[in-house]
C-alpha cells in the first residue's frame, strides 16, 4: 500500500516535472527540470525493486546527460528563447505530431500485456544481466559501445576541422 | 517490542539521526579544522566561545541566522534559491545508505545502524555524489556575476574528471567484496580478516587523492581559490544560503571520509578483526571504531590543507587524467587478474 502510493507520487512528479521541461521560457529552468524528472523516474525504479535501473539512471542520465545539457548551455550562452512566427502548416505539425506519437504510445501501452515477473533477488538479476551484455548479447553491446566511439571521434574532428580553418 | 514503535518510531528516529549526525560532525569538523589549521600555521585559532572555542560554530551559525539576505537584481531568483538546497540533498540523502554500525539486538528487535541497505548501494552513493554538482552549477550560473560562473564551471570539470578514478578504484572494491552493498563490504573484510586498504594500498591512495579533490578541497580548492575567485560559485551567497553551500561541503568530507572507512579500512571492525588475541577490541562498540577511524580521514584533511599549496587548474587536470586514471585502469585490470586466477 505505501509502495503504490510512493510509486504513485514519483509517477505524478516525473510527468509534472516532464510537462514543467516543456512549459519553461528560461532553458536553464527546463534543465533543473528535466534533472528533476530523471531523479523522480530514478524513483519510481526503486519502488519497482529495479535499484541497479534507478542507480544506473542517476549516475548516467542525472550525473552524466545533465550536465552535459548544463554545459552547452552555458556554452552558448542561449538568452531567452523568442517564439518565432509560423506558418500554418509546420504549426500544424507541431500540433499533429506530438498528438500521433502520443496516440501511438497510448494504443502500444494497451496493446500489451505486462506480465508480472517473478520476483528474484537482486544478485542473479545482476549475474543475468551481465551474461546477457557479455555473453549471449556480446556482439551488439560491443558495436554499440565502437558506435559511440565513432561518434565521439567525428565529434573531436568536426571541432578541431573548424579550429584548423579558422584559427581566430 | 510494539508495532508503533518498530514501525513507526524507530523509522522515524533513524531519519532524524541521518539528518542531526552529519550536521553535529559538520560543527565538530569547522572548530576542529579552525583550530588545527591555526595550530600548524603558529596561531591561536578561535578559543574564547565556550571551552577552546568548541562553540564558535555555533556562534558562526547565529550569526548568519541573523545576517541579511542579499540576491542581486539580475540574479535568476528561482535557481537560486534552489540551488543551496539542491547541495544540501544530495549529501544528505547519501547517509541513508552508510552503516554506522553493526546491528544491535533488543530482545527480538534487531536495530540496524543504518536506513537502507541495498545491493547497489556503492553506485547510488556516487550518483548522487554526481548531483550535488547541479547545485553548484546552477548556484554559479543564477548569481549572474563572473566570478561565481568561473568557480562553477571549474568545479564541474573537476567533479566530473575526478569520479573516474573514484568509481575505477570503487570496482576494484566490489570485485573483491564480490558485492556493491556497503553493509556486505564490511562484512567481507571480517570474514576474509584484511582490511582492503591493506590489501589494495594502490586503490586506497587513488581514491582518497580523487575524494579530496571531488569535495573541492585544498589542495584542489580551485573551484573556491579565495586568491583567484574571491569563493567561487558562492561569492555572491551571504546568511543562511551560504551556510547551506558550507555546510554542505563539510557533509560531504565526512560522506567521503565514511566511504573511504566502509570501503578500505573496515567500517564498524575493530582492528585486526580476526586475530584470536586481539578479541578484547570487541568489547569497544563498533560505532566507536566506525568514529574513531572517520575522524582520522577527517584530520587528515585539515591536515592536507595546512600543509600542501594550491595546484594550478592545468596540473590539476594532468593529475587525473594522465596519472590517476591511467593508474586506476592499471590497478583495476591487476585485481580482476589476481581475482580471476585465485
Amino acid at each position: 500500500m505505501i509502495t503504490l502510493a510512493v510509486f504513485a507520487l514519483f509517477g505524478v512528479l516525473a510527468l509534472a516535472a516532464a510537462v514543467l521541461v516543456i512549459v519553461q521560457r528560461n532553458v536553464m529552468h527546463s534543465v533543473l527540470y528535466l534533472a528533476f524528472t530523471v531523479l523522480a523516474t530514478a524513483g519510481v525504479f526503486f519502488t519497482l525493486q529495479a535499484e541497479y535501473l534507478g542507480a544506473i539512471q542517476i549516475l548516467v542520465y542525472g550525473g552524466g546527460i545533465v550536465v552535459l545539457y548544463i554545459f552547452v548551455i552555458i556554452i552558448v550562452n542561449l538568452k531567452e528563447i523568442v517564439p518565432e512566427r509560423r506558418k500554418l502548416i509546420p504549426k500544424l505539425f507541431l500540433v499533429a505530431v506530438p498528438v500521433l506519437l502520443g496516440a501511438e504510445v497510448v494504443t502500444l501501452v494497451l496493446r500489451t500485456g505486462f506480465p508480472v515477473a517473478a520476483a528474484c533477488d537482486e544478485g542473479t538479476r545482476f549475474k543475468e544481466m551481465a551474461e546477457m551484455l557479455l555473453a549471449s548479447y556480446m556482439a551488439p553491446f560491443e558495436l554499440a559501445s565502437v558506435l559511440l566511439l565513432a561518434v565521439l571521434i567525428g565529434a573531436i574532428i568536426v571541432a578541431r576541422r573548424k579550429h584548423i580553418d579558422d584559427p581566430d | 517490542m510494539t508495532p508503533v514503535v518498530a514501525d513507526f518510531l524507530i523509522p522515524v528516529g533513524k531519519i532524524a539521526a541521518v539528518i542531526l549526525y552529519p550536521m553535529v560532525m559538520v560543527v565538530v569538523m569547522i572548530w576542529l579544522e579552525r583550530r588545527v589549521v591555526a595550530l600548524m600555521q603558529g596561531r591561536l585559532g578561535p578559543n574564547r566561545v565556550g571551552f577552546q572555542g568548541v562553540l564558535q560554530p555555533v556562534a558562526d551559525a547565529v550569526k548568519l541566522f541573523f545576517k541579511e539576505n542579499i540576491m542581486q537584481r539580475q540574479a535568476d531568483k528561482f535557481l537560486f534559491n534552489i540551488s543551496p538546497v539542491l547541495v544540501m540533498f544530495s549529501s544528505l540523502l547519501a547517509f541513508c545508505f552508510i552503516p554506522l554500525g553493526e546491528p544491535i539486538r533488543i530482545g527480538s528487535y534487531t536495530l540496524t545502524l543504518w536506513i537502507a541497505e541495498s545491493p547497489v548501494g556503492l553506485l547510488i552513493i556516487l550518483g548522487l555524489s554526481s548531483i550535488s554538482v547541479f547545485g553548484v552549477i546552477f548556484g554559479g550560473w543564477a548569481s549572474n556575476s563572473k566570478y561565481p560562473l568561473m568557480g562553477a564551471l571549474r568545479s564541474v570539470v573537476q567533479v566530473l574528471s575526478y569520479e573516474i578514478p573514484i568509481g575505477l578504484t570503487v570496482l576494484t572494491v566490489a570485485f573483491i567484496a564480490r558485492s556493491m552493498d556497503l553493509v556486505e563490504i564490511v562484512r567481507r573484510q571480517e570474514s576474509s580478516g584484511v582490511w582492503y586498504g591493506f590489501l589494495m594500498p594502490v586503490s586506497f591512495v587513488v581514491f582518497w587523492i580523487s575524494a579530496v579533490a571531488e569535495t573541492n578541497r585544498a589542495p584542489f580548492d580551485l573551484p573556491e581559490a579565495e586568491s583567484e575567485l574571491v569563493a567561487g560559485y558562492h561569492t555572491e551567497y551571504s546568511g543562511m544560503k551560504f551556510a547551506y553551500f558550507y555546510m554542505a561541503e563539510y557533509a560531504h568530507m565526512v560522506l567521503v571520509s565514511s566511504l573511504v572507512v566502509i570501503l578500505f579500512f573496515g567500517g564498524w571492525l575493530p582492528p585486526f578483526p580476526s586475530v584470536k588475541a586481539l578479541s578484547f577490541l570487541h568489547v569497544v562498540p563498533g560505532f566507536i571504531w566506525y568514529l574513531v577511524k572517520i575522524m582520522f580521514f577527517l584530520y587528515l584533511y585539515v591536515w592536507i590543507r595546512a600543509t600542501f599549496p594550491r595546484y594550478r587548474f592545468d596540473s590539476l587536470i594532468r593529475l587525473v587524467w594522465k596519472w590517476l586514471i591511467p593508474l586506476s585502469l592499471v590497478n583495476f585490470l591487476v585485481v580482476a587478474l589476481v581475482r580471476y586466477l585465485l
